[in-house]
């Protein structure tokens, strides 16, 4: 038996793919928070990613999508 | 029930995936600050919220279309599920109080010529959709040439043969509704022409 709280922030790994970008769009709908934390290097991609799209068009506001974006370690 | 089928040398990916969610429930067990649910979907399809998106589920269902199995496909049977049921599972999966362990998420037992059947009606005139099925001896040997993973063992083991998974737990715990085959089909293959994934035909 599990309660989640609602107010509180969720973290998403994968946002940006195909499931996970489902996933980000529902909790968002339903007025969750949402924590991304996608690689630098799809962060070029993102700024035309749908998911932002997503902030305007459905109203979302910009403080319960947020992305923190991670740099790729070099080896 | 786990997959006890496969292993390093036999469906590599069934059994990576296995070993995963295994490692996954011994960290769960071994602690009591957080519950893990698993959601275990089968073959996912539908529209991306990112239409160029790199997913296997976009390479095979352009493949319906560009015309690469225009002469047929084989009948390997696979479960399958709409992406944004799936996502609607995660979130029930999420919040529902009782909802507890592992969940086969799958919508419809199926397999190639079932999936590419339901693209004919609105698709069938203009675009190479597969029509006609495989046979298996031909499968079995053109498979290993074609696709490294279609092994032969792979081929014996699963063409022609009825593939099942039942998802009545998804529906019985976290009141799953899952839409028709034919919807996800649909939509997937309209967005993969809209975003010019598939190239319009001659």
């Amino acid at each position: 038996m599990t309660n989640i709280d609602k107010t509180k922030p969720v973290m998403i790994t994968g946002a940006t793919g195909y499931v996970a970008g489902w996933i980000v769009k529902k909790l968002l709908t339903e007025g969750l928070t949402v924590h991304a934390q996608p690689f630098i290097a799809i962060m070029q991609t993102l700024k035309k990613h749908p998911m932002v799209f997503l902030q305007k068009k459905c109203g979302i506001p910009a403080h319960r999508l947020i992305i923190n974006p991670i740099p790729i370690q070099k080896r | 029930m786990w997959n006890t089928g496969s292993s390093i040398d036999h469906q590599p990916y069934s059994y990576s995936k296995t070993l995963a969610e295994q490692e996954a429930w011994k960290i769960h067990d071994e602690q009591s600050q957080w519950d893990l649910i698993t959601i275990n979907p089968t073959l996912v399809i539908g529209p991306g919220i990112n239409p160029h998106a790199t997913s296997e589920s976009f390479r095979l269902i352009k493949q319906f279309g560009d015309g690469s199995m225009k002469t047929g496909v084989p009948k390997l049977g696979m479960g399958m599920v709409d992406v944004r049921d799936l996502a609607d599972a995660h979130f029930k999966a999420a919040f529902t109080p009782d909802a507890k362990g592992r969940y086969i998420t799958s919508a419809h037992n199926t397999d190639l010529p079932g999936l590419a059947k339901t693209l004919l009606d609105k698709y069938g005139d203009t675009y190479p959709i597969p029509k006609r099925i495989l046979p298996k001896w031909l499968v079995w040997i053109l498979g290993p040439m074609i696709n490294k993973a279609m092994t032969r063992k792979i081929v014996l083991l699963n063409i022609n043969l009825p593939w099942k998974g039942d998802n009545r737990k998804s529906i019985q715990d976290l009141g799953m509704k899952y839409r028709p085959l034919k919807e996800s089909m649909n939509d997937f293959f309209q967005q993969m022409i809209d975003s010019g994934l598939i190239p319009s035909p001659k």
